[in-house]
């Protein structure tokens, strides 16, 4: 019964792969699949962009010449080169083993980029944590199945261990870790270490208001400091759903406000929740209201 | 408890046949939760929205011509919704026009529908075979299809339909199946139509895409109601269907309290609700129940 607290299995990580994601867009993305681009650097007129990108071994990075000109990738050290790219073309290297790869355009030496190849990887987190509550950190490591990653954090004071997993069978790692304040993060496999990754951590509060006569019931909420866009969730307390249940969802407005109305037969605890997008890891909880008729 | 076979049920006055038009969308469900309690309730265990939540396609019924969504299961039978797709209802000797539209802008992969039960020429049979089908069974992003059905008098009863397009499997995977419930001509509808589709979705087992009571389907009922159980599996596992505290005669006259389901079989049965109270209903492979195919039926006294 416990096995099932394993993280997702393979199947949904396949669902969950949208194809030729950015490499750390994708965190289920399996690299050892396909050579399919993990990564993709666009050629201006007179730069690359991302000019310096982290990649994992194994991964593919496409260039695609988005410029009206004439441009060409070349390691620094001749161990591969793309020839000429005209508007449009695009040239694609897998690289295999860890390294630091500078690479410049031979029509053009001033244009510069760099590649990182690592054998772990940490996502950058897509949205802010929250003080004393779970956050999920995704990575993905060259590594074999099984293989110990510790999570280390330095929010100044130099990297301490934060959190320990695996990597599973398809690459890639999460764990869970309890941020208290904004800090830096690392996944670390032996003597292999991932890029820092920054987790931001605010505190946000959550306030809510309920009203109505009968069975017509509004509910409003808002959260400081303000947070445009950000799910929350109205959830009621029902015996039937053996706990807090999602009845109804709003995005914050340009106010960092939310209102819910509902209809109710009976009265009920609620509560409100700001969540991550995923509308379901909570960030922020309101007090507990009693709604619907006496 | 009296219990009726679904076939056995009293004469009612004949329905003419019908065309009936479903329209039904693939749609984005970024954030399907599994366990939107985040709780396995009767193990005390807690779980986690990186467990539970993930990004799918679902099956959306839509009201005429695209107006706007609505529910996928009928009124007061589940507090489910968007797994498993619209109950497609119709009678015997009805036709079927569901227009299907691919909106899947989170993966943009093709996807339709294949309806097992019923009569349809190749061009609606809704599966991608390379060289050989047409657009039928592979609904680019954007497209829309029709596909023309008729219940014919071997159709009685509930079928599945599902996805069966190039990207079939993680469609199924994350959902992207239904049923259609077809009554005889002169059958009666039940008062109430419980929808039970038993699939393994990533390490759980669940039942309409939910998994561990509470968060799979809470059906409801009154005593003196006819209640019918469509029960569907998909996937590459056999399940048994459980109620506790019923029981319904088989069409060799013996009663029994569990049945069989495999791979896109069906059955539906009914009974006269005689017994109030909560019960639970689940697959009674023990591996499944324990990874979250269960859930309660409550039935409230007159």
């Amino acid at each position: 019964m416990r096995r099932i607290a394993l993280a997702l299995g393979a199947t949904l990580a396949a669902l969950a792969a949208p194809a030729a994601a950015p490499a750390m867009d994708d965190h289920m993305h399996d690299p050892m699949a396909s050579d399919a681009p993990a990564a993709g650097v666009s050629i201006l007129v007179g730069s690359y962009t991302p000019a310096h990108i982290d990649v994992l071994a194994g991964d593919t990075v496409r260039w695609t010449n988005d410029s009206v000109r004439t441009h060409s990738v070349s390691a620094d050290d001749s161990g591969w080169a793309s020839g000429r790219l005209v508007a449009t073309d695009s040239f694609s290297h897998r690289f295999d083993a860890p390294a630091s790869v500078p690479y410049y355009c031979t029509l053009h030496p001033f244009m510069r980029g760099e590649v990182d190849v690592h054998r772990v990887l940490l996502r950058p987190p897509a949205e802010p944590g929250a003080p004393g509550r779970s956050y999920v950190l995704h990575g993905r490591a060259a590594l074999p199945a099984g293989t110990a990653v510790s999570i280390e954090a330095d929010s100044g004071s130099g990297f301490q261990p934060a959190g320990t997993t695996t990597v599973e069978s398809d690459g890639s790692f999460t764990s869970d870790v309890l941020p208290s304040t904004t800090a830096s993060y690392r996944a670390v496999a032996g003597d292999d270490s991932s890029p820092a990754v920054q987790l931001l951590v605010l505190d946000r509060k959550l306030a809510v208001t309920g009203s109505g006569r009968g069975r017509a019931m509004k509910v409003s909420a808002r959260v400081a400091p303000a947070t445009h866009g950000a799910p929350v969730v109205l959830q009621l307390k029902l015996p039937q759903h053996f706990g807090w249940w999602p009845v109804a969802r709003a995005k914050l407005d340009h106010h960092s406000l939310a209102r819910f109305s509902l209809r109710l037969a009976h009265r009920y605890p609620a509560r409100v929740v700001l969540t991550l997008r995923d509308g379901a890891t909570p960030l922020a909880v309101s007090r507990t209201l009693h709604v619907g008729p006496r | 408890m009296a219990v009726t076979g679904a076939a056995a049920s009293a004469a009612a006055p004949t329905a003419s046949a019908a065309v009936r038009e479903y329209w039904v969308a693939g749609v984005p469900a970024p954030t399907w939760n599994m366990a939107p309690n985040q709780r396995d309730a009767i193990h005390g265990t807690v779980l986690t929205p990186s467990q539970t939540v993930f990004p799918t396609i679902v099956y959306r019924r839509y009201t005429r011509r695209w107006g706007h969504p609505i529910r996928n299961s009928p009124a007061r039978s589940s507090n489910q919704d968007l797994i498993p797709g619209p109950l497609l209802r119709a009678r015997v000797g009805d036709r079927l026009l569901v227009h299907f539209k691919n909106l899947d802008t989170l993966y943009n992969r093709p996807h339709s529908m294949h309806f097992h039960g019923v009569h349809y020429k190749p061009s609606s049979d809704g599966a991608f075979v390379p060289g050989v089908s047409g657009r039928d069974g592979d609904v680019k992003p954007g497209q829309t299809w029709t596909y023309r059905l008729t219940a014919g008098s071997d159709s009685a009863g509930v079928w599945p339909y599902h996805d069966h397009s190039p990207s079939m499997e993680e469609s199924i995977a994350g959902g992207m199946y239904g049923m259609l419930s077809i009554l005889g001509r002169d059958e009666p509808r039940p008062d109430r139509e419980f929808e039970v589709i038993f699939a393994p979705m990533g390490d759980f087992q669940t039942i309409d895409g939910r998994a561990f009571v509470g968060n799979t389907p809470v059906f409801t009922s009154i005593v003196g109601q006819t209640v019918q159980w469509d029960v569907m599996a998909m996937g590459s596992e056999h399940h048994t269907f459980h109620v506790h505290g019923h029981r319904w005669v088989t069409p060799d006259g013996s009663a029994v309290d569990t049945k069989t389901v495999g791979p896109a079989e069906t059955f539906a049965i009914r009974w006269k609700e005689e017994d109030p109270g909560t019960w639970l209903y689940h697959c009674h492979v023990e591996t499944h129940m324990m990874a979250g195919m269960i859930g309660t039926y409550h039935v409230r006294r007159r």
